[in-house]
């Protein structure tokens, strides 16, 4: 039950930091960047069997890996940008925070276009 | 037909769940709306795509969407490659600056009663310009060596300065497109070599002027009206 692992290195590094935050305010950071990192860790290898998996039966249902791979990029690019952008909120850098969304947005901008300029082009082929 | 429509349905349906898949996976945060946008728009395609078989035309979604990523990249590194470029030139405009500044410097040394010298160029760094490298200034300092100046027109501090207005008054034409910051350069030039030797008192060798000029002018091309010279004896 990892669930209980990662509920018990939420808690723990909860308790610290709150203890933490009256003394050392700038080390109290750090450790919930740490608890953060570790729980993220933790994960990765969980949701990069899931993605495989579902790569497998994308496959076998005919669906174009490269839709599959586009999708799960963004998602990537989402959840990494929400992961950061969330760690300078925290520790009080709104101005951080928003900068890296932004540059999140930006690359899922990068990403999009292609993916729109093919379904115009698409469009474009189907219409006599 | 029956085949097609089967493989077109069974396109749909995984698609769609492994869209809803990827958006419970999905943090909460202000990314959604924007991944949302996309999955919409390969759903589109997913829904539309099997249509251009049906016309006759095949349509390669990953061949489409590589061009275009290609041809965004090359766009990216053209304009990458243009801020470089630029970078690169204004390196490569400085390196070259200071080597005419050593050359300046080595030659003024080699000319008979100088003992050292310094030297101070303004070059055309306006790269789109046809004359993009051209000298249009050179200031040097000379340190003469013991007695070389004494004996000709031996000046104090108050001759010097007539000679420095003189060698400065040729260049009207110069002037007039330059403006004030050469003079903001001489006058640096001028404190920053009182500053470097307390004991040297400005004087002024006619002859020596002309050896060095002519000199100047012979190896680099400069008119003499744009050579300034300025003595020093220590």
């Amino acid at each position: 039950m990892e669930i209980l692992q990662i509920i018990g290195i939420g808690l723990v590094s909860t308790l610290i930091i709150i203890v933490l935050r009256k003394q050392k305010p700038e080390i109290a950071v750090q450790v919930s960047i740490v608890a953060g990192a570790m729980i993220f860790l933790m994960l990765a290898a969980k949701l990069s069997a899931v993605v495989d998996m579902l790569g497998e039966y994308a496959d076998k249902a005919g669906i174009k890996p490269a839709y599959f791979i586009t999708v799960l990029k963004i998602t990537g690019i989402a959840y990494i940008a929400e992961f950061g952008a969330e760690i300078c909120r925290d520790a009080g850098e709104g101005a951080i925070a928003s900068k890296i969304e932004m540059a999140g947005k930006v690359m899922i901008v990068v990403l999009a276009v292609p993916v729109i300029t093919s379904l115009m082009d698409l469009i474009l082929k189907i219409m006599p | 037909m029956l085949g097609f429509i089967k493989d077109w349905t069974v396109n749909i349906v995984m698609m769609v769940l492994f869209v809803v898949i990827v958006e419970m996976l999905l943090p909460r945060g202000r990314m959604k709306k924007y991944v949302n946008l996309l999955t919409g728009t390969i759903l589109i395609i997913v829904i539309i795509e099997p249509l251009t078989g049906l016309f006759g035309q095949n349509f390669d979604f990953s061949a489409a969407q590589t061009a275009a990523a290609g041809n965004i990249d090359r766009r990216e590194i053209e304009k990458a490659s243009k801020l470089l470029e630029e970078e690169q030139l204004r390196q490569t405009t400085e390196l070259y600056r200071r080597r005419i500044i050593e050359q300046i410097t080595q030659s003024a040394k080699e000319v008979e009663g100088v003992k050292d010298a310094q030297a101070d160029v303004i070059i055309n760094e306006d790269h789109d310009s046809e004359y993009f490298g051209e000298i249009k200034r050179i200031y040097i300092t000379v340190y003469m060596r013991g007695n070389a100046g004494a004996d000709t027109k031996a000046g104090s501090n108050g001759d010097s300065k007539p000679a420095s207005m003189d060698s400065t008054a040729p260049r009207k034409d110069d002037s007039a497109r330059e403006g004030t910051i050469k003079v903001d350069r001489i006058e640096s030039i001028r404190t920053g070599g009182m500053d470097g030797d307390d004991s040297g008192s400005t004087v002024y060798d006619a002859g020596l002027e002309r050896r060095l000029t002519e000199r100047i002018e012979e190896i680099f091309g400069v008119e003499t009206g744009s050579i300034i010279v300025k003595q020093i004896q220590r």
